[in-house]
This record gives structure tokens, C-alpha cells and sequence, in this order.
């Protein structure tokens, strides 16, 4: 479908987006290995990557930038380039969540566990799922995969909710463990925003394929349209 | 075709431009000739007319010899005066004769007046016809005129027209045939040699090589023979080689992957596709092979290396090393599954650590109390014996923990093949377990129902036993331990059932590891070694047998150990 396929330029960018996204979710991984591990040298490697995906994010800029001025892409060859450039914005993004995260880890570890960690390794489980299904179905031009993407944020979202809750009764029962709480707060909010990243990206995906935006529509009303 | 008439053609039209030449030549030669002949005749017979007497009357004498002369070879002879007047002519009559006109400026007539002979070709008014005509002066006034009709030349010229063209026709036609032939001859072999040529072109494998009459072509058919042969024996070769070298990729434990300078897919072998489980086509870009994300972060990342580099990837799962080769205008990727050896590597740390770890503790409790002592000599009695006895507990526990890791190093030591000489008798084995766990809180029940002579070696089966039972002592917080063991044709089957609690599903593997222990914090106060379901195991594994754990309907946990009787070698007939 698209005209520049052949083009070693978009081959190049192809493979760059595969490793940043590799890399993005090795990252929450690792992150969340260094929780439930509690291996504060993980962590530090960890907040030490971010500044490679940083690098990254910059050469696939740039690369899009040079096949923009290059090829003047066209239709689906324009949207295919606009959207990388969007979605490296939102790998990048969970490149930062990550190291928020490891940064809470490097403070949790420096104090007993509070609860052994079950929903968190979940949701990052399902968010790593998440971003990696979301460049699958770039990859593939993958509508059905995108909206699968898209649908399985509500649950993140739940079990961010539930986690909040079930971490306010340990806050109520002992106030001394309350810095601990808001580290563990903060740990499934930075899951559920890196899971709203991905989404993003199913977003665009979508945009990239039909040509439509589909941000701030309910998932259903798209589906009825289809 | 086409060649043949080009050969035909360049023959043939000099040839025949050359022949119309030359038959045009000869043809005017011959008619000159024919006509000087005419004149010289023309002129002897002039002069034996001059032999006569001549009047410068009509003689009717002299007229008739003429005119019988003129019968006879067509010659006219006119005798004409100086003045014009025709004295005599053989063609007519004498009254004719005297009425013909003055013949005074007749060219032939003028010239032989002033030269003395004279010649011309003219139409004659009088005979209206082409004639000849030849004058020679008789004397001052008289002159002999000799004429003769073309008609000689032309029928001449005629005759020798139809003879030249038909020779000519014939020589053509000959010409053209010989042409035909040589040009065949010419032609043929150079058509057939290309005709080979192109077939080895197009590397047919099957040519026929005709033999030819001409030595040159022959020679360079035979030339053209031993080159195609050559080049198919190399062609062979190179193929045997390829062959080979396939082979060798496929049996290769190595995944490979030969790049050429546009990073397309050269070559690559079978373990290339089982590792990466994605279908590789040549000549495409490995990066356009597939959309699959694992598939193209692997290879981003090697692809833009430009050197000769040993790195390590994770990939689908598995560990893979991967060299990197970069020639001239190729890479080669060499890809190796390291995920055992990591795992292994990753164990062997780990067990190390544990190990250590192990040892550290009792090792450090008898170093702290002993050098508490030393200090203290006159420590209070009470302290001293309890001291001791911790002491001796550490020192007690320390040697459990190295009589077990040398048990188990020795299991694993253990050849596959094992044969038990000696067989345990079953209900010795039993008095010994209910001697053993006599005192103890928990009622142990040993079944061994129909049960004699068991082959299998006694130091292992009590290993087990105790084992599990003293795991069940320690972890289960009811008050039986179940313990049966049955037997089915040579399979042994241990169960050792206790009341609970339940061993969570995910760590029902991970028990029978070295040093696990489900909760570090419960264990803490506990003297296991952590190492004594490793060695159940592995006992289990020498006997080629199993062991597992299940629930059991009393809410607690049945290990179940599988084992295969070893019967001495002799007995095995």
C-alpha cells in the first residue's frame, strides 16, 4: 500500500521503532522486577536507561523529520510517518514512568515491605502486554489488534482503583507506613498512565490505518460506526 | 535465413556485375572488330573493282560482270564521275542507271576526291537501307564505290546477342546455383554453432555437438565442446560444493544468517528459522521479512553494525549469543541458544550463594558463643553449658548440612546405571521408621502392604522416607503422618501424606530445588538444610522414577515418589 516501502529509510525506521518500543518495555519490566525483587541495583540501571530511550527518541525524530523533507509522503505514507512521531512521544513517556517508578523503588527499599506485591506485577504485566500488542498492530496496520489494546485499558484502570483502595486501609490502619502507601500509589498510577500510553499509540494506529481520530470517542461508538 | 541470403548476396552480385561487364566489353570488341574487318574488305574489293577498265561511260560490259557480282555477294558497285554523274551501278538497270541523281556531295564521294579513299555508314536514299560505303579514287576523275548492306553487322550483332545471352543466362543460373551451394556450406555450420551457442546460454543440459565437414569450423567446435564441458564440471563442483555447505549449515547447532551490503538475506540455515520461528526468504531485507516486533528489535540492532562484534540478546524468551562477522560486502550472523548454559551458569551462582549462606550461619553462631567463652572464662555455669549446647547444636547442624550436600553431590555424581546387588527387606525398613519416630509429637502410620524384598538400595529408600517424614513433621500442623508405599510389577511408589496446609500450586515445582524454602520468614527457627527434596529428587531420578506432590483430601499434601527397582545385572536374563 504505501509507495516508499522499498525505501531502505523506512526499513531503518521500522527496525529503530521495534528496539525503542523492546527497549521501552524491557524498562517497565525490569522496573517492576526491581519491586517485587527489591534489587535496588536493577532499579539504578533502570533510571540509567532512560537516557538511552531519550537518544532514541531524538534519532527517530530526526529520521522521520529527513523522510518528511525527503519523500513528501502522502495519504497513508504521511500518516504512517506522523504516526511514529507520536508514538515515540508516548514510549518516551513510559521510558519517564519507568524511572518514576525506580525511584520509588530505591525509597521503598530502604524500608520493610509492607505487603507482598500482587495486583502491581499484574498490572505492569498487562501494560507491558499493552505497549507491545499497540506496535504489533502498527507493525501490521492492525485495527482488531488496536482496539483489543484500547479495550483492555478499563481494566488497568480497575485495578488501579482497587489498588488505591486496598492500599488506604493499610494507610488507615498504621500511619507510619503512610510514605510507604504513597510510594505504592504513586508505583499504580505510573502503570496506569504508561497502559494510557499504549492506548494512545492503538489510537493512532487506528488514525494510521482509516485516516480517522478516534481520541477522547468512546470505544464502543467507533465499533457501532464500523 | 537471413545470414544465408546476406552470404548468398555478397557472392553473388559482384559476380554477376562482373560477368554483365565483361560480356558488355567483348560484345562491343567484337562488333569493332567485325566492322574494321567490313572496311578492310570493303576496301581489297575496291581495289580489285580498280583492276578492271574503267569508262567514263556506261559500258554495258563492265555492267553486267558488276551486276552479277552484285547477285552473288550483294556488293553494289557504282562507278561515279568527278562531276557527280553516276556512270554505272550494279544494283539497277542501265536505263535506271541514267535517271539516278548526281551523287557529287555524297560524303564517302567528296573525301575520295581529296584523300583518295573515303568511308561512311549511311542510310543510301536510293536502296533505303543502311549501308557501307567505300570510295576509292580510279584515277582524276573516276572514283569506285563500293557498297554493302549493314545487314551483315546487324544479323552479325543479332546472332551474337542471342548466343552471348544465352550463355549468359546459363552462366548465371550456374553462378547462382554455386553460390546457393558455398553459401550453404558457409552459412550452415556458423547457423548451427549458433544455435549451440545459445542453448548453452539458456544451460540446457542436454547438446548435441554435430561433427562438420570444414576443419576450421570443426576446431571450433571442439573448442567450444571442452569449454561448455569445463564449464559444467565447474558448474557441478560448484553445486556439490553448495551442497556441502548447506549440509554442513543445516546440521549446525548455530542459527546463520548471511547478510549481503543491503542487509538482504543471502543465505541462512534451518536452526536460523527454528530460533527466530519466522520464515526467512532471500533476497529480501531482513527487516522486511515479517512485522514481528521480537523479529525486528533483534535485528535493528545488529544491522547497523559495521564491525566484527560478540554480543548477547534475549529473544522470544531465550538467550542467544550472537557473533557478528562483517566482510566486504557481507555480514554473517551466527546465532547460538545460550539459554541453558545462562540458566545453568545463573543456578550455579545462585547455589554457591546459598551454600555459603548455609554454612555461614551455624559456622558464625559457634564462632560468636566460642569466642564468648574464650573472653569470659569465668562465666556464670548456666551461661557456659548453654553456650556449649548451641555450640554443639551449630556444630551438630553444620555437619547434617555438609553430610547432605555430599550426599547430593554424589547422587549427582551417580551414573545412570545402577544395579542393587542387596534387597532392602520391607519390614525391617518399617521397625526401623517406627523405632525412629517413636517419641515423636506426630503419629507416623507406615503401610507397606504386601511388600518383601524391594531393590532398591536401603541407604536411598531410608533417605527419602526420612525426608519427607521429618518434612512433614516440621511444616504440617496435623498430628498423622501418612506413610505407604506400594508396588506395581518393578515400580516402587512412595506416599507420604500429611494434614496440611496446602502447598500453593506455583511452588509444587519449585520445592524439590536446592535451598528453597517457601517463606524465608517461617523457616527461620527451623533446622532444615533446605536441600533434603533435592535429594529425594534426585534419588528418584537415579531410580528412573519421579516426584511430585499433590493435595490430598485431608487438606494437606502427598508426596508422591515413583521409583523403578534396580535388579542386580545377573538377574536381569
Amino acid at each position: 500500500m504505501t509507495t516508499f516501502r522499498h525505501e531502505k529509510e523506512y526499513v531503518q525506521l521500522k527496525g529503530m521503532l521495534a528496539e525503542m518500543a523492546t527497549l521501552a518495555s524491557s524498562m517497565v519490566s525490569d522496573a517492576i522486577k526491581s519491586l517485587v525483587d527489591r534489587d535496588t541495583e536493577l532499579a539504578e540501571k533502570v533510571i540509567e536507561k532512560d537516557e538511552l530511550l531519550d537518544s532514541m527518541d531524538v534519532e527517530i525524530d530526526e529520521h522521520c523529520i529527513r523522510m518528511l523533507a525527503l519523500y513528501e509522503p502522502k495519504a497513508v505514507d504521511l500518516r504512517y510517518i506522523i504516526t511514529a512521531t507520536r508514538i515515540i512521544i508516548d514510549l518516551e513517556r513510559v521510558g519517564d514512568h519507568c524511572v518514576s517508578i525506580c525511584r520509588e523503588v530505591l525509597k521503598l527499599n530502604a524500608q520493610p515491605q509492607l505487603k507482598p506485591y500482587i495486583d502491581l506485577p499484574k498490572m505492569a504485566h498487562d501494560a507491558i502486554k499493552m505497549i507491545n500488542e499497540s506496535l504489533q498492530a502498527f507493525f501490521d496496520g492492525d485495527t482488531k489488534l488496536a482496539f483489543d489494546v484500547i479495550k483492555r485499558d478499563s481494566k488497568i484502570d480497575e485495578l488501579d482503583d482497587q489498588v488505591t483502595r486496598e492500599l488506604l486501609t493499610y494507610s488507615t490502619e498504621n500511619a507510619k507506613t503512610f510514605h510507604i502507601v504513597i510510594s505504592l500509589m504513586n508505583i499504580s498510577r505510573r502503570l496506569e498512565r504508561i497502559a494510557d500510553h499504549a492506548t494512545n499509540v492503538a489510537e493512532m494506529v487506528y488514525y494510521m490505518v482509516e485516516g480517522k481520530i478516534i481520541r477522547h470517542t468512546y470505544i464502543d461508538e467507533i465499533e457501532e460506526e464500523d | 535465413m537471413r545470414s544465408f541470403i546476406k552470404v548468398f548476396l555478397i557472392i553473388f552480385v559482384p559476380i554477376g556485375i562482373l560477368l554483365s561487364v565483361t560480356w558488355s566489353i567483348t560484345d562491343k570488341l567484337i562488333l569493332e572488330a567485325a566492322q574494321k574487318e567490313l572496311a578492310h574488305e570493303m576496301a581489297s574489293k575496291a581495289e580489285i573493282l580498280k583492276g578492271y577498265d574503267l569508262k567514263y561511260t556506261f559500258d554495258q560490259n563492265l555492267h553486267d560482270k558488276f551486276s552479277h557480282i552484285s547477285e552473288k555477294s550483294k556488293l553494289r558497285i557504282t562507278i561515279i564521275r568527278k562531276d557527280g554523274f553516276v556512270v554505272d551501278d550494279s544494283y539497277y538497270t542501265p536505263e535506271q542507271v541514267s535517271e539516278m541523281e548526281n551523287h557529287a556531295n555524297r560524303p564517302e564521294v567528296l573525301e575520295a576526291f581529296a584523300t583518295g579513299t573515303g568511308s561512311v555508314i549511311r542510310r543510301s536514299t536510293t536502296a533505303e537501307k543502311r549501308m557501307y560505303y567505300f570510295a576509292s579514287k580510279y584515277d582524276e576523275n573516276l572514283i569506285v564505290r563500293v557498297s554493302y548492306p549493314m545487314d551483315y553487322i546487324e544479323s552479325l550483332r543479332a546472332g551474337m546477342l542471342k548466343q552471348n545471352l544465352t550463355v549468359y543466362f546459363i552462366l548465371m543460373i550456374m553462378i547462382a546455383l554455386l553460390t546457393i551451394y558455398l553459401a550453404r556450406r558457409i552459412n550452415r555450420p556458423i547457423q548451427q554453432l549458433s544455435i549451440i551457442a545459445d542453448k548453452i546460454e539458456a544451460g540446457e543440459s542436454k547438446i548435441y555437438f554435430p561433427s562438420f565437414r570444414d576443419k576450421t569450423i570443426t576446431k571450433l567446435v571442439g573448442v567450444i565442446y571442452r569449454i561448455y564441458n569445463s564449464m559444467n564440471m565447474k558448474a557441478k563442483q560448484l553445486e556439490q560444493e553448495k551442497l556441502k555447505l548447506n549440509h554442513i549449515f543445516s546440521i549446525l547447532d548455530e542459527g546463520i544468517i548471511l547478510l549481503d551490503a543491503k542487509n538482504n538475506v543471502k543465505h541462512f540455515n534451518n536452526t536460523a528459522i527454528e530460533n527466530l520461528e519466522t520464515e526467512l526468504k532471500t533476497d529480501k531485507n531482513i527487516l522486511q521479512q515479517t512485522n514481528n516486533m521480537d523479529f525486528l528489535s533483534f535485528f535493528s540492532e545488529i544491522v547497523p553494525l559495521f564491525e566484527d562484534r560478540r554480543l548477547q540478546k534475549e529473544y522470544k524468551g531465550r538467550i542467544y549469543e550472537i557473533y557478528i562477522r562483517v566482510f566486504d560486502n557481507e555480514k554473517l550472523i551466527v546465532f547460538f541458544d545460550i539459554t541453558e548454559r545462562a540458566e545453568y551458569e545463573n543456578f550455579k551462582t545462585e547455589l554457591i550463594g546459598n551454600i555459603t549462606h548455609e554454612l555461614k550461619t551455624p559456622l558464625s553462631m559457634i564462632m560468636g558463643y566460642s569466642e564468648t567463652i574464650k573472653n569470659d572464662p569465668d562465666m556464670d555455669k548456666k551461661f557456659h553449658d548453654k553456650f556449649i549446647n548451641i555450640i554443639y547444636n551449630s556444630s551438630n547442624r553444620l555437619n547434617i548440612l555438609i553430610n547432605d550436600i555430599l550426599q547430593l553431590h554424589k547422587l549427582e555424581m551417580q551414573k545412570d546405571s545402577i544395579a542393587v546387588e542387596e534387597p532392602t527387606i520391607a519390614g525391617e525398613l518399617a521397625e526401623e521408621i517406627r523405632s525412629y519416630y517413636v517419641d515423636r509429637p506426630k503419629d507416623v502410620t507406615f503401610k507397606a502392604e504386601g511388600l518383601d524384598e524391594i531393590y532398591i538400595n536401603r541407604e536411598h529408600i531410608l533417605s527419602i522416607l526420612t525426608n519427607l517424614v521429618d518434612n512433614a513433621m516440621k511444616y504440617s500442623t496435623g498430628d498423622h503422618i501418612h506413610l505407604d508405599i506400594l508396588k506395581d510389577k518393578d515400580m516402587i511408589s512412595i506416599n507420604v501424606a500429611d494434614h496440611g496446609p496446602v502447598i500453593p500450586t506455583n511452588e509444587k515445582d519449585r520445592i524439590f530445588e536446592r535451598f528453597y524454602t517457601m517463606d524465608k520468614a517461617k523457616n527461620q527457627n527451623d533446622t532444615g538444610t533446605g536441600l533434603g527434596l533435592s535429594i529425594v529428587k534426585h534419588i528418584a531420578t537415579l531410580y528412573n522414577g519421579e516426584a511430585r506432590v499433590v493435595s490430598n483430601d485431608k487438606g494437606g499434601n502427598t508426596f508422591i515418589i515413583k521409583l523403578r527397582e534396580k535388579f542386580p545385572l545377573s538377574d536381569i536374563s
